[in-house]
């Protein structure tokens, strides 16, 4: 026992035992030392660890350290995630006489922007992960709507970009790479080719139609890859943030070890100003948005696209039309509002706040344009079924094109349910109520500090 | 009454001690052992406030003396605790 307190004793400050080591090996070698004296040494060296800022940039790299080892142990356990890549050229088979070669025209990318659309559309995708031979995503559709696993698919899994790897000493700006991260390296290569495959498909079908046929061809540069080792987790990312949270861990223990009150006094502060916020952000509605994305094409020879879109827009988006809906009944919309101000006044608001029809990305073809419909409600349901009625009614005035001006309008994306608020943003008024809670704490506490009477020091040693 | 600087400081109103004596002397007069660590974290920081001085020594044991401020905030803290001990009888005693 008295080895093991000795060493414990090293564990004090050098300074520290510069000027106490001597007289406290003396002290351990008299007393009759016991089991829970190493404790209460381990405790004192401890306390005594931390008394100096110096002593607390080693406690702040010992937490550091530990945190670091601990993230890159914990890393080996994160489930591995496999990405496939293929790439994809477009380009016309033939250049026209006012492109240059090996540079991407407006209307190529517009092509393959629109294509994108279409297979990476929710319902193409929630057919994806439905079919038996993938069956993708089992566990996230346990716990989570359809709709939702396909926009995470989407937005978080399927990466699309211009191609950047060079290809004869430059990149090719008209190659596209497609990829693809699962944690089942086979399926994440079945997923690319069937996209490949439909993005293929959608190019010719689309030719096609547009009588453009063997205008711009589609070819797979790279068919997707069966990827060897897993891309993710990246162990060197879980090194660097472990180090970075041990860091700003052991500095904010030293902190609130060396100043406990003023800590808590902050704390206080910052827990208020995030109730307050909380409580306010709880008084705001909740407002949900819902989308739905149309497309529409006409011959080439037809007027321009942007005339016939106004003309519809006019006639679904009528004040006479508006009033309508708002008052059907099992929609009943705005009913506050209809209780204080005129229809006129509620289809006003409706029309200029909630509602919105913008293009989806602007089209070099005068031809084809794809828009968004959306609307803002309270209600997530009635905000869906508005969406719903007013885009049938756009595909419904598409269908009386004048005759010889064809056009076609198809619905790319039908109007979803919204599974959260688009507003209030609760996260970002907390973080500011706290932010806000932090400032007004350390004007607070600077302004007390500055009116308190000075000590007198501590009397010198005699 | 087991603030280990009370406890150090009532040890050398008594005269000048080494660590072990005074761990030794309040385990007697007050059923308290106090812990190497426990001991030597109140012996610094009573040395650092002035409270308490080391004596001139040349054995490994260095005996300290409580400084006149030290007797001081003794004093202070012995009334206080006088005053709160008093008070409690007194109301025992009523109650």
């Amino acid at each position: 026992m008295r080895r093991l307190l000795g060493w414990a004793a090293h564990l004090y400050p050098a300074a520290w035992r510069a000027r106490y080591g001597a007289e406290f090996d003396a002290l351990l070698d008299d007393a009759n030392v016991r089991g829970r004296d190493l404790a209460d040494v381990l405790r004192g060296a401890f306390i005594m660890q931390m008394t100096s800022w110096k002593s607390y940039a080693k406690v702040a790299v010992a937490a550091a350290v530990t945190c670091a080892a601990l993230a890159l142990a914990g890393s080996f356990l994160v489930p591995s995630r496999y990405e496939s890549t293929a790439v994809m050229r477009i380009g016309p088979l033939t250049p026209s006489a006012g492109s240059t070669p090996g540079v991407a025209d407006d209307r190529q990318m517009w092509r393959l922007e629109q294509m994108q659309m279409q297979v990476l559309g929710r319902s193409s995708l929630m057919n994806l992960i439905q079919q038996p031979s993938l069956d993708l995503y089992k566990d996230e559709r346990k716990r989570m709507p359809l709709e939702d696993v396909a926009e995470k698919m989407r937005t978080q899994d399927i990466k699309m970009r211009p191609y950047a790897a060079p290809r004869a000493g430059r990149p090719d700006p008209q190659a596209v790479e497609i990829r693809f991260d699962y944690p089942d390296r086979y399926k994440a290569q079945q997923v690319v080719r069937e996209l490949v495959g439909k993005f293929i498909e959608m190019n010719l079908a689309q030719a096609q139609k547009a009588g453009v046929r063997g205008n711009l061809v589609l070819e797979l540069i790279e068919p997707a890859d069966l990827p060897e080792s897993p891309y993710r987790p990246n162990h060197a990312a879980f090194l660097m943030a472990g180090l970075g949270a041990g860091l700003t861990l052991g500095l904010l223990v030293t902190l609130i070890w060396r100043q406990p009150k003023w800590c808590l006094q902050m704390a206080g502060f910052i827990g208020a100003g995030l109730v307050l916020a909380l409580a306010i952000a709880s008084f705001i509605p909740n407002v949900y948005v819902s989308r739905a994305v149309m497309r529409m094409a006409g011959p080439a020879d037809s007027a321009p696209m942007a005339d016939r879109l106004q003309e519809i827009q006019r006639q679904v988006l009528g004040r006479d039309n508006l009033a309508r809906l708002i008052q059907l009944p099992r929609l009943d919309l705005y009913e506050e509002q209809r209780a204080q101000m005129s229809i006129a006044d509620v289809v006003e608001k409706m029309r200029s706040k909630d509602l919105s029809i913008r293009a989806y990305q602007p089209s070099p073809d005068r031809h084809a344009q794809a828009f968004v419909i959306s609307f803002s409600y309270p209600d997530r349901l009635k905000a869906q079924q508005t969406v719903a009625m007013l885009s049938r009614q756009f595909m419904e005035s598409g269908r009386t094109d004048p005759p010889g001006q064809d056009y076609n309008l198809e619905m790319l994306e039908p109007a979803d349910l919204p599974q959260t608020p688009a507003s209030p943003n609760r996260r970002s008024i907390a973080v500011l109520g706290a932010f806000a809670g932090l400032l007004i704490g350390l004007a607070t506490l600077r302004w007390r500090r500055g009116r308190r009477p000075q000590l007198t020091p501590a009397p010198a040693a005699a | 009454m087991t603030d280990p600087t009370l406890l150090v400081l009532a040890s050398l109103a008594g005269g000048d001690k080494h660590g072990y004596a005074m761990m030794e002397d309040i385990e007697r007069f007050a059923a308290v052992r106090l812990g190497p660590g426990t001991l030597y974290g109140a012996i610094t920081r009573l040395e650092e406030r002035g409270w308490i001085r080391p004596v001139n020594s040349d054995d490994r044991r260095q005996p300290y003396r409580i400084t006149g401020a030290g007797r001081e905030c003794l004093e202070e803290q012995v009334a206080s605790l006088d005053r709160v001990l008093k008070t409690a009888a007194r109301r025992l005693k009523t109650a």
